[in-house]
């Protein structure tokens, strides 16, 4: 049984000088699954997703922390139980690989962040878990950009958290990186995490996630399963009649394919 | 590691202390110095112990103050090319320090302070208020409203002085030109050490905030992630590295560049870890200001330079450097 460890309630959020509005009733992310955050550029999923992460105040609303209101509640306490990996990784400083993911300590550690012996450990487990190991005297302007997502991943991981938001992970990465990298997720899901992920692929968010929300300019209009998620009806409402869905061979979960015909690409 | 790099800068630091209270237009021997605390009075001594040393820790500590302020708003406003003196603070201490000059009915001393640095104080103190109400948001401090904020204030102040200028008479420019040269020409202990009370608290709350400011400078959503309060972080930084500005800059003058580029030079020297590159920024800025100072008083012996002239001819064909080389930031 999955149980709620971040939860949103009737939440309206929106922008001074907009009229663009964010409105959810509920959404739970819970322990043991990957929740997919679907929907095309403008629906709020990245807003949603900092509002979970206690980086963003909404409007109105009340987002949960186990039982415990989250804007009540202090930074590192936060922090130690959400790691939030937002889409923008940016420094103006060229830390090293190890650096970085030694900053992800910060919530376990005193003013000056010393570490002990039980860091260390949790910070070489993060760089090995995200295959950084090798790569962990490196500077962050040596890395590409997928490395750099990792980099700052394997940060969230020294963590610790218990639940992990993540704003367009694999947008920076290779194909057979973002296999591994959902693999991952998978597998910290499967050792009781929560996850929460803001991912414009489709299929990726379908062959990996236990859920999906789908969200459409602010308002959430699907959740569910892939199955119950990814419809032809929901992709024709959203997408319009660009989009074909089709079924993955293996796993038979929807796969979202562009509707092209064949004399157009000649 | 970490110990050990900052050991090296202690030295330098130390030998810096020792060394340049020697150098002067006037030599001066041991054995005098000795005397004099002995109970043998000399001119030599006095010029040593009332002269010199307090002039050596005054370099040592607004070099030390300026450099560990200019490092810490580099990050906190993620701008390489930030100084103590953008966020218009040293515009209101010079405005409070040419009113104080310009204005006779000014003219106060409040023990050991001239009306001058009171008048700097209360002036930086005021543009420190102001920029901070200005950059205040139901939500938190904007950093970049804060820079803006501060640099306009600045502007104002530039203006205000230009129209005090334009009125006062030609002996208050004389000496409010010299002011704003810089210099470090004190003499005995009085006058700084009651400004202690603003610069070390504000030097330990920027000490004390190192390690967050390495998350800021990963971005504020990034510190945010790993659990740093960044809005009480950037405040207390700001009121910090504010306080410890107004107080060096009533004793001093706007001195240039050693806020600056100091600390570009340590983060080349000991990489980005503002643990290090703080403390670090701190002895090497001392340090730096020191060795300029004896410079300005040597140089052109017996006539001494104003100690900015040397940093910002000094310090402008290095920052040309640092901008051009590869891995300047």
């Amino acid at each position: 049984m999955n149980s709620a460890i971040i939860e949103l309630k009737n939440i309206h959020h929106c922008f001074p000088g907009s009229a663009w509005e964010l409105n959810l009733e509920r959404l739970n992310i819970s322990t043991s699954e990957v929740l997919g955050i679907i929907g095309p550029n403008g629906s709020g999923k990245s807003t949603l997703l900092r509002i979970a992460a206690g980086v963003l105040s909404p409007f109105q609303g009340t987002v949960l922390l186990g039982h415990k209101e989250l804007r009540k509640l202090d930074r590192r306490s936060i922090a130690r139980h959400i790691g939030y990996l937002p889409q923008e990784l940016t420094s103006e400083y060229d830390y090293s690989v190890e650096e970085i993911v030694r900053m992800g300590r910060y919530p376990h550690t005193k003013a000056f962040g010393s570490l002990v012996q039980s860091d260390l450990d949790a910070v070489k487990h993060s760089l090995e878990v995200t295959e950084m190991d090798t790569m962990n005297k490196r500077h962050l302007s040596c890395l590409s950009g997928g490395e750099r997502k990792r980099a700052f991943l394997a940060s969230v991981l020294a963590q610790q958290p218990k639940v992990l938001l993540l704003d367009e992970p694999t947008s920076a990465l290779d194909i057979h990186r973002q296999v591994q990298f959902f693999r991952l997720l998978q597998s910290l899901a499967n050792d009781g995490m929560g996850i929460a992920v803001v991912t414009h692929d489709l299929n990726f968010a379908s062959l990996f996630s236990d859920r999906l929300v789908f969200l459409e300019q602010g308002r959430c209009i699907a959740m569910g399963t892939p199955g119950q998620v990814l419809t032809e009806e929901t992709m024709r409402l959203v997408y319009g009649e660009v989009i074909l869905t089709g079924r993955h061979p293996e796993t038979n979960r929807p796969m979202i394919l562009p509707r092209v015909l064949a004399e157009e690409i000649k | 590691m970490k110990g050990k790099r900052i050991t090296l800068y202690v030295l330098l630091f130390i030998s810096v202390a020792i060394i340049t209270p020697w150098i002067g237009p006037e030599s001066i021997h041991l054995s005098n110095v000795l005397g004099f605390i002995e109970g043998n009075h000399n001119p030599e001594g006095d010029i040593f112990w009332f002269q010199r040393i307090p002039r050596v820790l005054l370099a040592l500590l607004a070099g030390g103050a300026l450099s560990v302020v200019g490092a810490s708003f580099q990050v906190l406003f993620r701008n390489p090319l930030v100084e103590p003196f953008t966020l218009g603070i040293s515009g209101g201490s010079s405005l409070g320090a040419f009113l104080a000059i310009s204005m006779p009915s000014l003219w106060i001393v409040w023990g050991p302070l001239s009306s001058v640095q009171i008048f700097a104080v209360i002036g930086a103190a005021l543009a420190l208020y102001l920029i901070f109400a200005l950059a205040r948001r139901p939500q938190g401090m904007s950093v970049y409203t804060l820079l803006l904020a501060g640099i306009t204030i600045s502007i104002i102040c530039s203006g205000i002085i230009l129209l005090i200028t334009y009125l006062a008479n030609p002996q208050a420019l004389v000496v409010f030109q010299r002011w704003m040269m810089g210099g470090i020409d004190i003499v005995g202990y009085g006058e700084f050490v009651p400004l202690c009370p603003l610069i070390f608290p504000g030097l330990g709350l920027l000490i004390f905030h190192a390690n967050d400011l390495n998350h800021i400078a990963l971005g504020d959503e990034v510190a945010l992630g790993h659990g740093v309060a960044v809005k009480t972080v950037q405040r207390n930084v700001f009121i910090g590295g504010g306080l410890a500005t107004a107080a060096v800059v009533s004793l001093v003058g706007p001195i240039a560049f050693v806020g600056l580029i100091i600390p570009h030079v340590v983060r080349r020297l000991s990489g980005f870890d503002q643990r290090i590159v703080l403390p670090c920024s701190f002895f090497l800025g001392g340090t730096a200001l020191a060795v300029f100072d004896s410079i300005a008083r040597t140089v052109m012996a017996p006539t001494e330079l104003p100690v900015g002239i040397i940093t910002a001819i000094v310090g402008g064909p290095l920052f040309i450097y640092l901008l051009v080389s590869r891995k300047w930031r």
